[in-house]
């Protein structure tokens, strides 16, 4: 009996039995591309960020706040928006032939502010679009789930 | 990001520290000056000792003093009585506070930043100063 690709395995016990090669390839791509993504934030590459996100991009916050693409490019171009740490899991992952959506948890740590020296454990859904041959990010919504000192020898 | 030649005073009044921090780095990227309170006796503290700021944002739901019993205590002082106060709330059509705007949690920014701008340029237009 033949083996399947880890995501195909993955992406059948989150979408059932009935699914297609594509998708698995889909899959692959789509998490490949949330992990470049998570990269370009930490390392603030707004030239990447630019390319991966959609211009009509929609982001709601954990502070509450829903900004678009020109807005966060800024903040981080101006230096306001720096992380010191970012790691993503994508966890699931619903496939359509033009529209992704993925949800999961990541963990980051602001590079300056009043945050900074915690770290925050946050759950996010993306929401990808297919433009041509490549895709992009339209939206995604981010809520805290708890937050902890980044130095254990601080923390309760 | 909007340019100014004098600095506007925003007031920003929320108990969560995380929506004051993130909310006021991106008034301040936009060219405002922020003050913040994290809840409406400190507000007031802040009023009644330093100039009147041009704007004052205020959270509904803050413990120690809530944003309808600040907005009260606003209105019985004299230099602030006209001041635009904006309310930022989760409450949205059932908030039932005398506001120049009252804006939903989450935060659309562009239309905060619109409001803003709007409430601000009326304002000095009543006033019948320039921005330029």
């Amino acid at each position: 009996m033949p083996h399947s690709h880890p995501d195909a395995e993955e992406l059948r016990r989150a979408m059932g039995d009935d699914v297609k090669s594509a998708s698995a390839e889909v899959l692959k791509e789509i998490k490949e591309l949330e992990q470049r993504e998570a990269d370009a934030m930490l390392r603030a590459d707004v030239s990447a960020l630019s390319t991966f996100w959609s211009d009509d991009l929609l982001v709601n916050s954990t502070a509450n706040l829903i900004a678009g693409k020109d807005l966060l490019l800024g903040l981080i171009t101006d230096g306001r928006l720096r992380l010191r740490s970012y790691t993503r899991l994508t966890v699931r992952a619903v496939i359509t032939p033009d529209f992704v959506i993925t949800t999961g948890n990541e963990t980051s740590q602001l590079e300056k502010g009043p945050a900074s020296e915690l770290i925050l454990y946050c759950s996010y859904m993306n929401f990808w679009i297919r433009r041509g041959a490549t895709w992009q990010l339209i939206g995604r919504h981010v809520g805290l789930i708890s937050r902890a000192p980044a130095d254990p020898e601080s923390r309760d | 990001m909007a340019m100014r030649n004098n600095k506007v005073t925003v007031l920003l009044v929320d108990d969560s520290a995380d929506a004051v921090a993130a909310l006021a780095q991106i008034l301040e990227y936009e060219g405002y000056e922020v003050a913040t309170a994290y809840d409406g006796r400190e507000a007031l503290e802040y009023l009644r000792g330093h100039p009147p700021p041009n704007l004052i944002i205020i959270d509904l739901m803050m413990p120690v003093m809530n944003g309808w019993e600040l907005r009260a205590e606003i209105a019985r002082l004299p230099m602030h009585a006209k001041m635009p106060i904006v309310v930022m709330t989760a409450l949205a059509g059932a908030a039932k506070v005398e506001a120049d705007a009252i804006i939903a949690k989450p935060i659309d920014l562009k239309r905060l930043l619109r409001i803003m701008d709007d409430l601000l340029t009326r304002r000095i237009d009543t006033q019948g100063s320039s921005t330029a």
